[in-house]
């Protein structure tokens, strides 16, 4: 059983508190991605499960060993760099059968794990090559190749698509899914990407200035943003949050703002009862639907609605939130079930 | 152990081996200079080197091969780290080229120049044959001390310009061409560029490149034996004379701590002068 | 008739414009042969004079091609003391490239990999050594080899040479050390490596060229330093030494012979190292 518990782990830089007291339980065999805008400490967290940082406090334990001041390699992880750090002095077979070789492991293990995974990554053509020889595509399937070939408990990746072009990201991060579905390696992945992170995860990890926001389900992290910041982190154009004092009816107690995603809306082109008669800022055609965003007495809407509605700028459209799926949020950002 | 203590245990060895073989004689040569022998503090080294009369002439040597030669290699490095950065063609061997003198010492360089314009060198033998003297002239004598001092002035440019070269393509590579095309554009010839884009951009280099080559003009010592033998004092060879010839440790040291006075007074000077505060650069 | 005029103008315009760049480009190519030829040629007439019997190069007028005569060189090695000069300068220049690269590729690793107070304190230190004349201090040196027993000792002397590579080891090997991503380091930590292990296997083999080129730089520097040899050594002269100190007494051909000996291993590891001479001192500018 390989879990990962992660115990009010903290880390500062000199005076800048990254990580204030992290804590997280991933379960066996589950994909987490650990996302959050750039400079929110998730490659801290990373690096510190893998050991390349060591935790000011906390306890990190793997399975029910604790390897909080244990070095990487007693650590059994593997990981996936950004820049996929495949060594330029080694062929890839070289750099896939590396940490067997470091572990000892017999010559027809070695053989067997580096051919197993490189025809598993598409790569056993190129085993003979060196990573200059490569394209970006290429090493990063090397890199990942490397990280399978020593069956680690667990699996770290850090932004490992994001410095390949768009078109391949998509089709590796496919690849990828199938890949370490089948592997069953319990992985911790870090993205700032959300589709990135919905499409790939089994549960979602939202990181906000050193803190963990929510941890769960893709789907439960998109319809119920645990706070403010989940919601305007997650989902394109962001949640709105919109101030009581356009709410009629009940508003529980001590919400302060709700919260409802652009599509979520009930619209209508002409006045109704109990609709907010909303001045159109912009439209966007996107394809499949129109973005709109728009604008009342101050307060900002964004909101997608279908292509038969015919609006431009300068019109007024008529919204109200569709009830169940009005999300509550007290003064402090936090949601009010 | 604790990873924290790493690159102390990794500087250590460096700087010990810096104490004992830097910072001590460093001190050392202070004390040398202003202590007799037993251990009495004195100015009495300083009296005995400026009281000599090969004192007043080194200086003026130094200080005037280090003002004529200095600035002579700075033009020339300029101009030559500008054509270097626009060859395309060739641009490797012509740099390989140019950078030679680096690997050769000023006595070789010294010895180089001596062939050339010994009494009977090749200069003499060319003019000979162009029928502008009629046989082997001696030029490098006493009787001749402006000519003594331009060939040390040749061999010096000659040996010592690689250096600034070397610094200042390295800064020039350091700036961005797009500074080069936003000046074209708005209409800077190449002129204007050169003035107001790549020498304001290149200051820190110049900065290193003029620091490091003074000091090195400081310290020019076997050029100077081998062309001007003692016709020409200069302070470094003053100092291996009292040092070698005349096993005075005491006076050595006095004028070790003229020549390093002298340095710390230019590099202080050209830390000033070509001051580039940190967020102006590159 | 109008339009016409115009086209010759522009004709004629461009003519000007293409006679200037031929002149331009003229002007370019000559001085860069002048100043090719004003570094190439007196060496290459000390070679001349290296490769000519002793009557020529005393003699006169001089002819400018050389004879291909082994007699000087021959002459020069088997003159008294310089074989044991020149092996002397050979030891001497290995143990300066041993100490400062033994000593100085640790501290470059240290600064191009760690953060930790004082860093900053021992990079100026570095840097400083720069902003002194450093043969001098083979001055006060000499005078304390006495008392332990260095003085005229090629040790002795290697150690202020070391002195004196010591710094651009260090600047140099940081620069290498940082040109290599850390990435690779931490790869080979997670694949089991422990440092040690992962310095040798990843970041040795990506440095090695860089460290041979200091290494390199290390040996020319002790190699071609005179004041400090002549200062530090009596009987076991180094070959700069020995021709500075026998100047006066020595003839004109044993002082090509000996000039040709010592710019030949710098020029030939120049050639090695080119590519790394600039970066070398690329980094050193900060
Ligand atoms: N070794 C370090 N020294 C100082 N600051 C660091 C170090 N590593 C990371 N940081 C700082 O910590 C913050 C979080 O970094 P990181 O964990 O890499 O963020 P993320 O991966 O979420 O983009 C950043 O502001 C970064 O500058
Ligand atoms: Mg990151």
């Amino acid at each position: 059983m390989t879990t990962i518990s992660i115990e009010n782990v903290k880390k500062s830089f000199g005076d800048a508190h990254i990580l204030k007291s992290v804590s997280l339980d991933i379960k066996h065999q589950e994909f987490t991605v650990l996302l959050g805008p750039s400079g929110c400490g998730k490659s801290t967290l990373l690096r510190i499960i893998a050991g390349l940082e060591t935790q000011d406090t906390g306890v990190i334990k793997i399975g029910d060993r604790t390897v909080s001041h244990l070095p990487p390699k007693e650590r059994n992880v593997a990981m996936v760099f950004q820049n996929y750090a495949v060594f330029p002095h080694m062929t890839v077979f070289e750099n896939i059968a590396f940490g067997l070789r470091m572990k000892k492991a017999p010559e027809q293990k070695i053989k067997e794990n580096v051919e197993r995974t490189a025809t598993l990554m598409h790569i056993d053509h190129l085993l003979h090559r060196y990573s200059g020889q490569l394209s970006g595509g290429q090493r990063q399937r090397v890199a990942v190749a490397r990280a399978l070939a020593v069956e680690p408990d667990v699996l770290l990746m850090d932004e490992p698509l994001s410095n390949l072009d768009a078109l391949l990201r998509l089709q590796m991060r496919a690849e990828l899914k199938a890949v370490l579905e089948a592997s069953k390696t319990t992985t911790v992945y870090v993205t700032h990407d959300q589709v990135e992170a919905m499409s790939l995860a089994d549960r979602i990890a939202v990181m906000n200035a050193g803190r963990i926001d929510q941890y769960d389900l893709p789907d439960e992290i998109y319809n119920n943003p645990a706070t403010e910041y989940v919601g305007s982190f997650i989902g394109n154009p962001p949640m709105n949050f919109i101030s009581p004092t356009f709410q009629r009816g009940d508003i529980p107690e001590g919400a302060t703002q709700l919260g409802i995603r652009p599509e979520d809306f009930d619209v209508s082109t002409e006045a109704r009862e109990d609709y907010w008669p909303i001045t159109i800022l912009t439209r966007e055609r996107l394809g499949s639907h129109q973005q709109l965003s728009a604008e009342l007495n101050g307060q900002l809407f964004r909101v997608n609605i279908a292509n038969e509605i015919d609006v431009s700028s300068g019109n007024t459209l008529y919204l109200k939130p569709k009830d169940d799926k009005k999300r509550w949020y007290s003064e402090s950002g936090k949601i009010i079930l | 152990m604790n990873i924290k203590s790493y690159p102390y245990i990794l500087i250590a060895p460096s700087i010990l081996f810096l104490l004992a073989f830097f910072v001590y004689p460093f001190i050392e040569v202070f004390s040398q200079a202003f202590t007799t022998s037993n251990g009495e503090i004195t100015l009495k080294n300083f009296d005995t080197i400026f009281n000599d009369f090969n004192f007043l002439p080194s200086l003026k040597n130094t200080l005037l091969l280090a003002l004529v030669v200095v600035p002579v290699q700075l033009c020339m490095a300029i101009g030559m780290s500008l054509m270097i950065s626009k060859m395309k063609k060739g641009r490797d061997t012509v740099l390989y080229i140019w950078t030679i003198p680096l690997g050769i010492s000023d006595l070789a360089a010294g010895i180089i120049w001596l062939a050339l314009l010994d009494q009977n060198g090749f200069l003499n033998s060319f003019l000979f044959s162009v029928g502008i003297i009629d046989g082997p002239e001696s030029w490098l004598n006493y009787n001749n001390p402006v000519a003594i001092f331009a060939a040390i002035v040749f061999a010096e440019i000659w040996r010592a310009t690689a250096i600034l070269l070397v610094i200042l393509v390295s800064g020039i590579g350091l700036i961005p061409k797009e500074y080069y095309e936003a000046a074209e554009i708005f209409g800077a010839n190449a002129w204007v560029r050169l003035w107001k884009v790549t020498l304001p951009l290149l200051r820190p280099s110049l900065q290193t490149a003029l620091i490091l080559r003074t000091l090195l003009a400081f310290e020019v010592f076997a050029v100077v034996m081998i062309l001007g033998g003692t016709n020409m004092p200069v302070l470094m060879g003053e100092a291996f004379n009292w040092a070698f010839s005349y096993r005075d440790a005491g006076a050595a040291a006095a004028y070790a701590v003229v020549i390093l006075g002298l340095s710390v007074a230019f590099t202080l000077f050209y830390l000033k002068v070509l001051h580039v505060p940190k967020e102006a650069q590159i | 008739m109008s339009n016409l005029n115009q086209d010759v103008s522009l004709e004629q315009e461009i003519q000007a414009a293409d006679n200037k760049n031929k002149v331009w480009k003229w002007l370019f190519i000559s001085s860069a042969a002048f100043m090719i030829s004003w570094i190439l040629f007196p060496i290459y007439l000390l070679i001349v004079s290296a490769l000519s019997s002793a009557e020529v190069v005393n003699g006169w007028p001089k002819a400018f091609v050389p004879e291909f005569d082994m007699e000087t060189l021959q002459f020069f090695m088997n003159y008294y003391g310089v074989l044991g000069a020149l092996k002397n300068s050979l030891i001497a220049a290995v143990f300066t490239m041993v100490i400062s690269i033994g000593l100085g590729t640790p501290a470059g690793y240290a600064l191009a990999r760690f953060e930790f107070r004082g860093k900053e304190t021992f990079r100026m230190m570095i840097l400083l050594t720069r902003a002194f004349p450093m043969p001098l201090l083979a001055l006060p040196l000499a005078v304390i080899f006495i008392n332990v027993g260095l003085d005229d000792t090629l040790f002795g002397l290697s150690l202020v040479h070391a002195a004196l590579a010591l710094p651009f080891a260090v600047l140099i090997t940081s620069s290498l050390f940082l040109g290599i991503p850390v990435e690779l380091e931490e790869a080979a930590w997670v694949l089991g490596c422990n440092r040690w292990q992962a310095f040798m296997k990843v970041v040795m083999p990506l440095a090695l060229p860089g460290l041979t080129a200091s290494a390199v730089f290390a040996f020319v520097i002790s190699w071609n330093e005179v004041f400090a040899a002549a200062v530090l050594t009596i009987n076991n002269q180094t070959l700069t030494a020995f021709l500075v100190q026998s100047l006066s007494s020595s003839p004109a051909e044993v002082k090509f012979a000996g000039g040709l000996i010592l710019i030949m291993p710098a020029i030939l590891f120049l050639f090695v190292v080119r590519k790394y001479l600039f970066s070398m001192w690329g980094i050193a500018n900060r």
